[in-house]
C-alpha cells in the first residue's frame, strides 16, 4: 500500500466515530439533492406528459383553410429538419347530425373530428364499457360519440347516425379523449370518425368552416426551434402553431409556473446540499491542520501532504455521497404514494442525472473546500500552523524585498495553482448545477440573490464581531464568554451566520413562494366554479329560464347576468377615434366595444379600491364603475365622464368608483364597466346564465336537451371538460408543488442542523478547559445558548428579510402571480431558526458537557 | 553544521513591530552539543525554530550542513528536515490519529525507506517503549509521548537533532530519562544536538552554551568559537 | 392567431384565456371554435364615428331621415376601423350620390335573429325610412333551427311593416359543413319571407365576397375593407329603388 493509502487507513481506524458523523452530514446533503432532484424530474415529466396528452401531440400546426400545396411543402420541409418522429392529420368541423332512422326526430350540432391512424400521439381515447379504442372501429363509416349525444337523440351503440347525407354507425361511446386544449369550447360534443370518410361526406366544400390540423411528435431538443421556424414562415394568421409547452392558455400558464417553481426548488436544494458539504469539509480540514504541520516538520513535501488529505476528503465525500444516494432511495420510498396519485400514479425513482448531480456536488464541493485551504498550507511555515495562525503575518518591508528577490517566482506559482484549482472546481460545480436546471433565468436569479445574501451575511459577521466587543467586559459569565466566543478567530461566527443565513433565506423563500403559488391555484381550482354557460338569453326569457334552472338539479344556483354591448367613444369630452387597422387589433385601445352590465351589488370577486359603489342617494346622472386596469392604463379618474355608444344611442356616464376584479374567480364573471341600474333598463340586452351543471353526464345531457327545447335560441357552452381538465391540472400541480416543497424544507432543515452541529468541534477544547476551571454544565450551556441564539437570530433575520425579497422577485417577475408578504410566516420562520440553532448547538455539544474534561483534552 | 549570520525575527503584534530576536550570529560544528538558555520570552524557541527552517527569519542567513536554507522553498525545506533534522517539540506534537509505532514510521515512509518497520521497532526499543507501540498518544503519559517524539526525531538518523524544552512538560524522572537519551545519542552517534531549556543544570551538560535575554545573546560559553566573526572552526572529526 | 397577434399587454396577461373571457367571446362574436381561432376576446368591433348627438340618453334627435342597418358583426364592421364597415361605406356612397339620409349602424356582433327581434323596437325609433335586415349568420354558426330563424325574421318584418317601414332583407348562407339539408332549409327561408309585402330581397349579402381570401380577413368569415365596399355596393343596388330623392333640399 502506498503511504497515502496507509495514512488514510490509519486515520480512519483512529477516529472512525467522528468520521462517521462527518460522513453522515455529507450523506444528508447529497441525499437531499438526489432525492429532491429525482422527485422534481419525475414530477416535471408527469406534468409534461399531461400537457402533451391535453394537446394529443407535441406540436400542432393548424389552419382554417384546406392545406394548399405550397404551404404543405414548406411545412414538410421544416418537419424533416426537425426530425419529426410521428405525424397524423386531423380535420375538425361543426355540423348537424340526426338519427338515420327518420322516425326519430332531433337534430344536434356536434363537433365532428376526423382522425387518422396514429391519433392520438399522446394520451388515449377511452371508451365506455371496457371497449378498447382502435382506429379500426372507425372503418367503414364508424363513429364514436359522447354519451350526451345518445341522450339527446335517443340513440344507442349500433344505431345509425346521419352526418351530412352519409349514414354512420355508432361503434362506441367516448368516456374521455385527449386533445382537450384546442377547440374545447364548442356548442356540441365530439363525434369521432375517420378523416378520409369525413372528407367523403362532402361537408367540406367552398365556404366551409373547418380546422385542419397536422399533429406531430417531435424530439424535445428540436421542438422549440421547429415552432419558432414555422411561426416565422407563416406570419399570416391563418396558420397557427402551438406546442404543449405553450403558455397561450390557462393550462399552459399553470404548467409553466409549476415548471419554474420546480426548477427553483431543484436549484435551491443543490445550494443547500453544497452548504452542508462545505461546512463538513471545513471542519474536517481544520482539524487536520495540526497533523499537516507535524508532517511537514518531519519531512513531508506539500505534494505528499496534499495527497494524503485530499485523498481522505475525496474518500469521505465519495462514501458519504454513496450513502446519500442510498438514503435518497429510502426517502423516496417514504413518500406516500397517494400524494402523487394524480400524476398518473407515477412513483418517483432515482433518476440517473439526479444521482450524478448529487454525487457530483458532494465531491466537487468537498474538493473545492478542501483543496483551497490545503493549498494554502503549502506556503505557510509549519510553526505558524502549529500556533493556529493559518494566515501568515504580513512580511516586513525588508522581508518582503528579500522574498521578492528570491522566491517571487515560486510564490507566484503557488498562488496561481490555488486560483486555478478554485476556478476549475467552481466551474465544474456551476456546470453540474446548471444541468437539468430547467430555467436559466430562475437559476441566475437565485444565484445572484444567494451571492448577495452571502455577502451581506459576511458583513454582518464582521459587524457582529465588532458590536459585541464591549460585551467582553460584562460581568455575567455566559454573556462575556458568549461575546468572546463570537469574536474567536477562525471564522466560526462567519460560518454559522453564512450557513444558517443562507439556509433560512432559501428555505423561507421557497416556502413563501409555495404559499403564494398554492393560493393562486386554490382560487382558480375552486371546486364550485361554473362550467355551464347559457348565452343569448333574451330579456323575456330571463325569468322563465331562471325558474327552469332552479328545478334542474344544478350543483349551485345559476346566476343571470345582463349583458350589453357598448362602445367607448369619448372620455372627458375628448373624442377618441381609431386611425389604423392595427389599432383595432391591439389591446391597448380604449375605444373598442365592451361587454357591460348593470347591477346594484358588488360581486364576491370584486373590491372597491376607489370611490363608492352607488351611494344611497338617488342617481342624478348615469353612473359607471370601472375596473382597475382601465383606470391605470388610460388614467381615468373618479368624476371623469365616459361616452358610450349603445346601439346608436350615446350615453355619457360619470365614473363614481373603481373596482378590482379577481379574474381567476369565474363564479361571477367579470366586467370592465358596471353601470348603475336605471339608465340602461330599456336598452337592448341579453342575459348570460352562469351555472355549475349536474355532475352526472346523462343528467347534464337531459338538462341541455330540455333547455334547447324550451329556449331554442339559447346556446349552451358546456365547459365541463375544460373545467375538469383545469381542475385536474391544478390539482396535480398543487400536489407537485406541495410535495416538493415539503421535501425541500425537510432536507434543508436537516442540512442546517448538521452544519450547526459541526461547529461543536471547535469549542470542545475550550469547554473542557472551562470545566476544569470550575464552570458548571449549566453555565457552559448558557454560554453556548447565548452565542448560538444570537447567531441564529441574526442569521435568521437577515435570511428572512432576504427571503421576502426573493419571493417577491420570483413571484412577480417569473411566476407572474399575486404576492403576499406573509409577514407572520416570515417572523415565525426567523424565530424557529433561532430556536433550532440554539437547541442544536447546545444539544450537539452535550457530549462535551458531559464528558470528563481530561478525556476531551487528551483526545486532542 | 549550523551557521547563522545576522539572523533576526520581527513580528507585528497589535499593529506594532515586535522584535523577538535581534540580529544574531552562531556557528556550531558537527558533533557538538549546544544549549540555548534564557528566561521565557527571551526568544530561544524562536531561534530554534529558525534553525530548523520551521520559521523564516526577518533578516540574515542560515546554513545547515552547508545548505543555505533561507532561500529554499517549503518542499525543499521539508525534504531537508526529513533527512537532516530531527525535531523534538515541547508539546510533543505527535499525530493523534496514529499509534506510537506509526508515528515513528512516518518520517521513514516519507523518505521512502524500505523495511522501515524493523527500524521503528528498534527505535522504540531504544527509547524504552517496546511494548507500547500500538498505543495512541492519548493513551500514553507525557513522558512516554516525549520518548516517542524522540524516536520519531531519530527515525531517519539525522545529523542534527533539535529539542525545544524537551523536559518542559515532564516530571524530573522522565525528564532525566529523555535528556540522558539525547546526550547519549550525541555522544555515541556524533549527532549535533541543539537544545533549548530554561534549566541551567541541564544546560551545563552541553558543551556549548548560549544565553539569551530579551532577544539578544548576552553570553556565550564553551569550546570553540560560537560567533561568526571569530569563527574558527574547531574541527573535531565526527565519529559516525 | 394566438401565437403571433401582437403580444397582449402584461396586465391582461394573467387572464388572457380564462373561461369567462372565452364565454364573453362566444357571446359577442360569431362562434369560431370550429375554426380554431377562438382566442382573443379583445378583437371586437371598432367604434363608429361620433354621431354628434347630445350627451344625455334620450330618444335620438335626427336632422335627416334614417336608414337603419340591423344586423350582426357583418353590419357592425367587426375587425375594421370606424369608417370601413359596410354601413359607413354605404353612407359615403349615398352622400356621393346626392342622397340626404343618415345610415344608422345597428349591428351587434354575435347577434342572432332572436336578438334582432328583441331590439327591433329600439332600433326603429325616429324617422326611419328603410330598415336593412342582415341577420341569420350567427343562427347558422350556432346551428339554430331554420324554423326559428324564419319566425324571428318574420317578426322583425311585421314590426317594421307595422310602422310602415319597407324592409331590405339580406339573405345569408349557412356554411356547407353543417350539412346539405340544414343549408338547404336555411337558404330557403329568405326567399319565402321576401314574398311578403314591403320586403325586398338581396339574395346573398356576401355574394362575391364569401370564399374569396382577398376580400376577407384571416378568419375567413368577416370581410375586410375591400369586401365591405363590395357589400355596400351590392346593398346600394337593391336599396336605391326604395329611396326617393325628396329631402335633398
Amino acid at each position: 500500500m502506498t503511504f497515502v493509502a496507509r495514512m488514510a487507513v490509519r486515520e480512519i481506524k483512529a477516529s472512525w466515530k467522528r468520521l462517521l458523523f462527518f460522513f453522515l452530514c455529507v450523506a444528508i446533503g447529497v441525499a437531499a439533492i438526489v432525492a429532491l432532484r429525482s422527485v422534481v424530474q419525475t414530477v416535471r415529466g408527469a406534468l409534461q406528459d399531461q400537457a402533451r396528452a391535453l394537446l394529443a401531440a407535441d406540436v400542432v400546426v393548424q389552419t382554417n383553410r384546406p392545406w394548399d400545396d405550397q404551404t404543405l411543402t414548406k411545412v414538410d420541409e421544416r418537419l424533416a429538419e426537425a426530425r419529426v418522429a410521428a405525424r397524423t392529420e386531423l380535420i375538425e368541423t361543426t355540423t348537424m347530425v340526426r338519427p338515420a332512422d327518420p322516425a326519430k326526430g332531433g337534430v344536434r350540432m356536434v363537433e365532428l373530428q376526423g382522425i387518422s391512424p396514429g391519433f392520438p400521439l399522446h394520451g388515449a381515447v377511452v371508451l365506455q364499457d371496457g371497449v378498447r379504442f382502435r382506429h379500426e372501429l372507425l372503418a367503414d363509416r364508424g363513429a364514436l360519440v359522447r354519451p350526451e349525444l345518445l341522450v339527446q337523440l335517443d340513440l344507442r351503440v349500433g344505431d345509425r347516425l346521419l352526418i351530412g347525407d352519409t349514414s354512420f354507425t355508432i361503434r362506441g361511446v367516448v368516456a374521455s379523449e385527449p386533445g382537450r386544449r384546442v377547440g374545447a369550447f364548442s356548442f356540441g360534443g365530439r363525434v369521432l370518425v375517420d378523416r378520409a370518410e369525413l372528407l367523403g361526406t362532402g361537408l367540406l366544400s367552398l365556404g366551409s368552416r373547418a380546422r385542419y390540423a397536422i399533429m406531430l411528435r417531435v424530439p424535445d431538443d428540436s421542438m422549440e426551434q421547429l415552432v419558432r421556424t414555422l411561426r416565422r414562415d407563416f406570419p399570416q394568421q391563418y396558420v397557427s402553431v402551438r406546442s404543449y409547452r405553450g403558455t397561450e392558455d390557462q393550462i399552459g400558464e399553470e404548467l409553466q409556473r409549476a415548471e419554474n417553481y420546480l426548477s427553483l426548488v431543484g436549484f435551491v436544494v443543490l445550494v443547500l446540499g453544497g452548504i452542508g458539504v462545505w461546512s463538513v469539509t471545513r471542519v474536517f480540514v481544520h482539524q487536520k491542520v495540526r497533523s499537516i504541520a507535524v508532517m511537514k516538520c518531519v519531512g513531508a513535501s506539500s505534494a505528499q501532504v496534499l495527497a494524503v488529505y485530499v485523498t481522505q476528503v475525496a474518500a469521505l465525500s465519495m462514501a458519504g455521497s454513496l450513502l446519500g444516494v442510498a438514503l435518497a432511495r429510502l426517502a423516496l420510498l417514504a413518500i406516500p404514494s397517494r400524494w402523487l396519485d394524480g400524476l398518473g400514479g407515477v412513483t418517483p425513482s432515482l433518476t440517473t442525472s439526479a444521482v450524478l448531480q448529487g454525487v457530483g456536488v458532494g465531491l466537487l464541493v468537498s474538493l473545492l473546500f478542501a483543496l483551497v485551504p490545503l493549498l494554502e498550507t503549502r506556503r505557510v511555515k509549519p510553526l505558524l500552523l502549529l500556533r493556529d495562525q493559518v494566515t501568515a503575518a504580513p512580511p516586513s518591508p525588508a522581508e518582503r524585498r528579500r522574498l521578492r528577490e528570491r522566491v517571487v517566482g515560486r510564490l507566484r506559482g503557488t498562488d496561481w495553482t490555488k486560483v486555478a484549482t478554485a476556478f476549475g472546481v467552481g466551474l465544474a460545480l456551476a456546470l453540474v448545477a446548471g444541468w437539468q436546471a430547467g430555467s436559466l433565468r430562475v437559476g441566475l436569479l437565485v444565484s445572484v440573490g444567494f451571492l448577495a445574501v452571502a455577502l451581506v451575511l459576511g458583513l454582518a459577521a464582521t459587524g457582529l464581531v465588532r458590536a459585541v466587543r464591549p460585551l467582553r467586559r460584562v460581568r455575567v459569565f455566559p454573556v462575556r464568554h458568549a461575546a468572546i466566543s463570537v469574536q474567536r478567530p477562525g471564522g466560526q461566527t462567519r460560518v454559522i451566520l453564512i450557513a444558517v443565513g443562507l439556509g433560512a433565506f432559501l428555505i423561507l423563500g421557497v416556502k413563501a413562494l409555495e404559499r403564494n403559488l398554492l393560493n393562486e391555484f386554490s382560487i382558480e381550482a375552486r371546486a364550485n366554479g361554473p362550467d355551464l354557460f347559457l348565452i343569448d338569453v333574451q330579456p323575456d326569457q330571463a325569468e322563465p329560464l331562471a325558474r327552469f334552472l332552479e328545478g334542474a338539479g344544478l350543483q349551485s344556483p345559476a346566476r343571470l347576468l345582463p349583458v350589453l354591448r357598448a362602445r367607448v367613444t369619448g372620455v372627458k369630452g375628448r373624442d377618441v377615434s381609431l386611425e389604423s387597422f392595427d389599432d383595432v387589433r391591439s389591446r391597448g385601445s380604449l375605444a373598442r366595444e365592451y361587454v357591460v352590465t348593470f347591477r346594484d351589488r358588488l360581486e364576491p370577486n370584486e373590491t372597491i379600491v376607489d370611490g363608492q359603489f352607488w351611494t344611497a342617494a338617488p342617481a342624478t346622472d348615469v353612473e359607471v364603475s370601472i375596473e382597475r386596469s382601465i383606470r391605470d392604463r388610460f388614467r381615468i379618474a373618479i368624476g371623469d365622464r365616459i361616452r358610450f355608444d349603445i346601439l346608436g344611442r350615446v350615453i355619457e356616464a360619470r365614473v363614481t368608483s373603481v373596482r378590482e376584479v379577481e379574474w381567476a374567480d369565474t363564479r361571477a364573471g367579470g366586467f370592465m364597466f358596471v353601470f348603475r341600474p336605471g339608465a340602461l333598463d330599456q336598452a337592448p340586452r341579453t342575459y348570460i346564465a352562469i351555472a355549475r351543471g349536474p355532475g352526472d353526464a346523462a343528467e347534464r345531457a337531459r338538462l341541455q336537451r330540455a333547455a334547447v327545447d324550451r329556449f331554442p335560441n339559447v346556446s349552451i357552452i358546456d365547459a365541463r371538460e375544460i373545467a375538469k381538465t383545469v381542475e385536474e391540472v391544478l390539482g396535480n400541480v398543487t400536489m407537485a408543488v406541495s410535495v416538493v416543497g415539503a421535501v425541500a424544507v425537510f432536507s434543508g432543515a436537516l442540512i442546517l442542523i448538521g452544519s450547526v452541529a459541526m461547529t461543536k468541534f471547535e469549542r470542545l477544547h475550550e469547554a473542557a478547559v472551562f470545566k476544569t476551571l470550575g464552570a458548571g454544565t449549566r453555565t457552559i450551556a448558557a454560554t453556548m445558548a447565548l452565542e448560538y441564539g444570537t447567531l441564529g437570530l441574526l442569521a435568521g433575520a437577515i435570511g428572512g428579510l432576504a427571503s421576502v425579497a426573493l419571493s417577491w422577485v420570483v413571484a412577480s417577475r417569473v411566476l407572474d402571480i399575486r404576492w403576499d408578504p406573509s409577514a407572520l410566516y416570515v417572523a415565525a420562520g426567523v424565530v424557529i431558526t433561532a430556536l433550532t440553532v440554539t437547541v442544536v448547538g447546545v444539544v450537539a455539544s452535550v457530549d462535551v458537557l458531559r464528558r470528563k474534561p481530561l478525556s476531551v483534552l487528551r483526545a486532542e | 553544521m549550523i551557521k547563522l549570520a545576522g539572523v533576526s525575527k520581527t513580528v507585528m503584534s497589535g499593529g506594532q513591530p515586535l522584535t523577538i530576536l535581534h540580529p544574531t550570529d552562531l556557528d556550531v560544528a558537527r558533533g557538538r552539543s549546544v544549549a540555548i538558555v534564557g528566561p521565557s520570552g527571551s526568544g530561544k524557541s524562536t531561534l530554534l525554530g529558525l534553525i530548523a527552517g520551521l520559521d523564516a527569519p526577518t533578516t540574515g542567513t542560515i546554513a545547515i550542513d552547508g545548505v543555505e536554507i533561507t532561500t529554499l522553498g517549503e518542499d525543499a525545506l521539508a525534504k531537508l528536515r526529513g533527512q537532516k533534522i530531527g525535531f523534538v517539540f515541547q508539546f510533543f506534537h505527535l499525530i493523534g490519529s496514529l499509534t506510537a509505532f506509526e508515528n515513528v514510521l512516518v518520517p521513514m515512509e516519507l523518505a521512502g525507506v524500505r523495511e522501515a518497520e524493523d527500524r521503528a521497532r528498534q527505535l522504540l526499543a531504544e527509547v524504552g517503549l517496546s511494548g507500547r507501540g500500538h498505543h495512541y498518544p492519548s493513551q500514553l503519559s507525557g513522558g512516554e509521548q516525549q520518548r516517542v517524539a524522540v524516536a520519531r526525531a531519530l527515525a531517519n538518523d539525522p545529523p542534527l537533532l533539535l529539542a525545544d524544552e524537551p523536559t518542559g512538560n515532564l516530571d524530573s524522572r522522565n525528564g532525566q530519562h529523555v535528556v540522558d537519551l539525547l546526550f547519549e545519542i550525541n555522544r555515541t552517534r556524533g549527532t549535533t544536538l541543539a537544545l533549548v531549556t530554561h534549566d541551567r543544570e541541564l544546560a551545563a551538560r552541553a558543551e556549548m552554551r548560549i544565553e539569551l535575554r530579551d532577544g539578544r545573546v548576552v553570553a556565550r560559553r564553551g569550546p570553540g568559537p560560537l560567533d561568526g566573526p571569530h569563527a574558527g572552526v574547531a574541527a573535531e572529526p565526527i565519529v559516525r | 392567431m394566438d401565437t403571433h397577434a401582437p403580444p397582449a399587454r402584461a396586465p391582461e396577461g394573467r387572464h388572457r384565456r380564462r373561461a369567462w373571457h372565452v364565454v364573453l367571446a362566444a357571446a359577442t362574436l360569431a362562434v369560431l371554435a370550429a375554426c380554431g381561432t377562438a382566442d382573443d376576446p379583445s378583437r371586437e368591433a371598432a367604434p363608429r364615428e361620433s354621431t354628434g348627438q347630445p350627451s344625455v340618453a334620450a330618444t335620438p334627435v335626427a336632422d335627416r331621415p334614417r336608414i337603419v342597418a340591423l344586423g350582426d358583426s357583418l353590419t357592425a364592421g367587426y375587425g375594421l376601423p370606424s369608417n370601413q364597415g359596410y354601413p359607413s361605406v354605404l353612407q359615403q356612397l349615398l352622400d356621393e350620390a346626392g342622397y340626404r339620409y343618415e345610415v344608422v349602424n345597428m349591428g351587434v356582433s354575435g347577434d342572432t335573429s332572436a336578438g334582432g327581434l328583441r331590439r327591433v323596437d329600439w332600433a326603429l325609433e325616429g324617422d326611419v325610412r328603410v330598415v336593412i335586415v342582415a341577420l341569420g349568420g350567427n343562427d347558422g354558426l350556432r346551428g339554430l333551427s331554420p324554423a326559428d330563424l324564419e319566425r324571428n325574421l318574420g317578426g322583425i318584418i311585421d314590426r317594421a311593416r307595422a310602422r310602415g317601414i319597407p324592409v331590405l332583407l339580406c339573405g345569408m348562407e349557412a356554411p356547407p359543413n353543417l350539412g346539405a339539408s340544414y343549408t338547404r332549409e336555411f337558404r330557403a327561408v329568405y326567399p319565402r319571407l321576401a314574398k311578403r309585402d314591403g320586403v325586398t330581397l338581396l339574395p346573398f349579402l356576401l355574394d362575391g365576397v364569401a370564399g374569396d381570401p382577398s376580400l376577407n380577413q384571416a378568419d375567413g368569415i368577416h370581410p375586410n375593407a375591400d369586401g365591405a365596399r363590395r357589400m355596400a355596393t351590392l346593398v346600394l343596388s337593391r336599396l336605391e329603388p326604395l329611396l326617393d330623392r325628396r329631402g335633398t333640399s
